[in-house]
This record gives structure tokens, sequence and C-alpha cells, in this order.
């Protein structure tokens, strides 16, 4: 029997929207990007800042993360814009090389923003109309690779909606499927229950490696570097143990058998930790990278934003958030706190919610057009290369 | 915690080994409160004000004792904490990320 339906592609992956892609490769092509998206029904744009002049890990992450998104499951054809045609192809090339219909434009060639709008239009129809409109097909949940994300947490985030979406990170592992937890900030505290869970020692090594970069950081830069906002203060969580350790119980109790980087793709099935940092955009923008076809988004306090092409569940555990925010919810379970819904019970409306979401029913970040795409700069490149020498002592540091 | 039965909870202890509980509504000084413990519904005064989603102690923790909730330490208490007390920033502190303390250290 199916889970959901959905439109299958030529790479094996099941998509669960049917969006053209309209890519900036960088951001003064935004514009162009956005005008050409909103001449085209159901064509999304993906807008980030930066892309121009960046060089090393940062291009690297800026353009791996736009392929991710040209190359998306949930994207039946992409039209890349740049300023240059050098930019616009590079991106194509690589997001054709994953065997999805692209095509680009530059906009000096084209003679200009009106021109570059006109032109880009009339390709991204003919683009639409050749790979758009496929039917969708019966698909299973172990074909879905599904982002887990918190921002505004609360106290009881742990306890409501993060355990909750934990329940239906197992079911969707036990089915086969794939869950990728992320925020490398908000395991810190927590690192030691995740890495008994690895499945061999590299996995395990790899995890601790991770947040020892982020302690190295942190004494680098010589700051307190808590991962707590005001909000998550005021709502009562003290410390970054004790975010992480309610924000981990996100990824259920599968083993962990992978660690990725920024955006990359997952090459093997179940529970998966990415290395990106906690942000809600900046780590929404990751996961959508990956190819997660969906994202479950816990909020506390309440945090309205979604990614444009991996549809973004909003759920709350907390009663207050529930009533004043509910414009922003797509799954209530404070429920749970309120003594009125068990955590399987929550599960299985955070998964049926889920398998409408997969089926076609707008989230509320869809229907809101609360969308963005921010692209995490690697400032960090001149720490790494200190890290990999061994930890030698920084210029101007005693 | 003595147990009773038909109480509206008002905390939660989420782990057996944990030393404060969490608020599931806004606490005030002095008032007796219920507290879920899994199965177990035990009672406890709260000396402050906590607000909802906010910790209490619930057993006295000493000056650099770690705080326990989830099983696990959350931080340590930077003063003596008495039962009751509300749990935050001003008696708790992480002892992650604390490159401030790096630096300190590395200044001294």
């Amino acid at each position: 029997m199916a889970d959901f339906l959905g439109f299958r592609r030529a790479d094996g992956s099941v998509g669960i929207r049917d969006h053209l892609a309209i890519v900036a490769a960088m951001d003064n092509a935004n514009p162009v990007a956005r005008r050409i998206a909103a001449g085209i029904a159901g064509a999304v744009p993906i807008t980030a800042a930066y892309g121009r002049g960046q060089v090393g890990q940062d291009l690297a992450q800026h353009d791996g993360t736009l392929v991710g998104y040209g190359s998306h499951p949930n994207v039946c054809a992409t039209l890349v814009v740049s300023l240059e045609p050098v930019s616009a192809e590079r991106v194509a090339s690589a997001i054709a090389a994953r065997g999805k219909p692209v095509e680009w434009i530059a906009i000096q060639q084209a003679g200009g923003t009106v021109k570059a709008t006109e032109a880009g239009i009339r390709l991204g129809t003919r683009l639409l109309q050749h790979a758009g409109g496929t039917a969708r097909e019966p698909a299973g949940l172990g074909e879905l690779t599904i982002g887990l994300e918190c921002g505004g947490s609360d106290a009881l985030s742990g306890m409501t909606g993060n355990s909750t979406t934990g329940v239906v990170a197992d079911r969707v592992v036990a089915a086969g499927g794939t869950v990728i937890l992320s925020e490398i900030e908000e395991i810190i505290g927590a690192e030691h229950i995740l890495a008994e869970r690895a499945s061999d020692e590299t996995v395990a090594r790899q995890l601790l490696e991770a947040v020892a970069r982020c302690e190295a950081y942190a004494d680098y830069l010589g700051l307190d570097m808590a991962p707590l906002g005001d909000d998550n203060v005021r709502g009562g969580l003290t410390t970054t143990e004790e975010k992480s350790l309610g924000a981990v119980r996100k990824a259920g109790t599968s083993p962990l058998v992978e660690v990725i980087g920024y955006g990359e793709r997952p090459s093997r099935k179940g529970f998966v930790f990415m290395d990106a940092p906690a942000p809600g955009t900046e780590n929404v923008t990751a996961l959508g990278a990956s190819g997660a076809q969906l994202i479950l988004f816990n909020t506390g306090v309440g945090n309205p934003i979604g990614n444009p092409i991996a549809p973004t569940l909003k759920i709350t555990g907390s009663p207050n958030t529930a009533i004043g925010f509910a414009d922003n919810i797509d799954v209530d379970v404070s429920g749970i706190v309120k003594g009125q819904l068990t955590l399987e019970g929550a599960g299985d409306v955070l998964m049926a919610a889920m398998l409408a979401v997969a089926n076609g029913r707008l989230t509320r970040s869809e229907a809101l057009g609360d969308t963005e795409i921010s692209i995490s700069r690697v400032d960090i490149g001149f720490l790494n290369r200190v890290w990999r020498n061994g930890g030698r002592s920084l210029p101007g540091a005693a | 915690m003595a147990e009773s039965e038909g109480q509206t909870v008002m905390a939660i202890r989420i782990d057996a080994d944990d030393n404060v509980a969490t608020a599931i509504v806004d606490l005030t000084a002095d008032s007796e409160v219920t507290v879920a413990a899994g199965a177990q519904i035990g009672r406890t005064t709260v000396r402050q004000d906590v607000p909802y989603g906010h910790k209490f102690a619930l057993q006295p923790i000493a000056a650099g004792e770690p705080v326990l909730k989830y099983g696990a330490a959350i931080g340590r208490a930077t003063v003596a904490i008495e039962p009751g007390q509300h749990v935050h920033s001003h008696n708790l502190e992480s002892d992650r990320v604390r490159g401030d303390r790096h630096l300190q250290a590395g200044s001294a």
C-alpha cells in the first residue's frame, strides 16, 4: 500500500512538489530571478545573499547549496540565472550532471534586466511544459528524506514537539527512509548520547570531531558561544547542554549511520547527522539542499520560517504558542503537557499531517510565503586550517 | 515524592536522576505544586515564582554541583540552591563552548 503519491524523477528519487526552480547563481542576479519566477506559475525563486567574488570553501558551499536545490526531488526542472556566463554554466552543468533538466541565462549576455527577464520567462515556461505536470504515483515512507529542525525552543520543546518528531523519525527510519538531524551547536552536551548510537567508530569519531571544532572555534573567538537566544532564555532554557538534550530528541532512537557536511546528500539511509549551523533559516537551507523532501520544524516560542522547496511543517508543544502563534502552526501537540495526548498519539497526529503535506497539502509557511534561503558563510576556514595543523597557535596569540 | 492521584500536574521531572523539575504552568512563590515523574505524582513547595517552562530545584544542590535534567548534566550550580528555588541563569552556568573562560585562563 502506498503511503503517499509523489513525482518519480529520472535519478530514482520521489518529489512531493513539482516546482520549476529559478536559481540565482549570485546575489546580483536575485532581482531578475525573482521577476522571472513571478512571470511563471509554479516557479520558485532561489535567491541567496553573496556568491560574487567568493573563494575556496565559501564558493564550494554556495555553489553546492544551489546545485542541491537545482537538482532537488521536489523540482521538475531548473533555470539558472547569473550575471555572467561562467558561473551560470558552472552551476547549470553540475545540476545537469545529476540528471535534472536545466537551462541557464546570463544577464550580461542577454543585454540587461528587461531582456534577461523576457528570455528567462520564455526558457522557464518551455522547461516547465517539458518536464513538469507528470502524474503523482504511489510511493512509500521509506523513499522520504526528512530534515529535522527546531527553532525558538523553549524548555518544553524537548519533552513535547521534539519527542513527537522523534517518534515519527523512528517510524520513517524503520520504513527504510532517512532523517537528518543537524544544528551542530545544539548537540553540544548531548553528543555522548549520539556517539553511543553510532553504527561504527568512524561515524562516532566524525561526530565528536565536529563538536570539538565548534568548541575550538569558541576558544579561538574567546566568546561564550551558547546557541541560546533571548527568547530561549525567557522560555526557561538556561544552558547549551539543556537545549541540546532537548534538541536531539528529534532524532528518535535509531543508530547514527553517517555524518555529512553542509547541504551534502546522505549516501546512507537511516539516521544521519549534518554538521551545519543552528540558526533556523541557515539550517533549513542546508537541510533542503541535501535533498530532504520535507522538513519537520518544532518551535517553542514561535518561529515562522520555512523552506521554499522542501515544505516545512511547524509543530509546537507549547499551549501558549499553539494559540498565540496559531497562524504559523501546522501541528499542535500541546495536548502532551495537558495530559490529553500520549507521545505515540502525538506521533500519529504528526505522521498524518506529514503525509497530507507529502500528498500536496500546503504547509502554513508555503501558503503564507514565509520561506527564505540563507547560505552559511564558512568564515572559520582559517580556523579549519589551524585545526588540521594540530592546533598550532594563531598568529597574534601568546 | 508522595503519591497522590486526581491532581492537575503543574511540573514535570523528566528523569528519575533529575534534581530539577520543569513548570508547565506559572507557579507562585510558597505554593504547593504537583510534580509528575513518569507515572508517579508527588507534591512539593516552590519558594519563588517560577514561570511556565522554567526550572526549580527538587533537592539541595551545592555550589559547583551538576544540575541534572533529562538524566544528564545541563551545567553547574554557581551558588548553593535550596529545594523549591528557581533555577536559571542567576544560579546555573554552562560548561560548554565557553571560549570566554578560555580567554580568561589564557590572559591570567
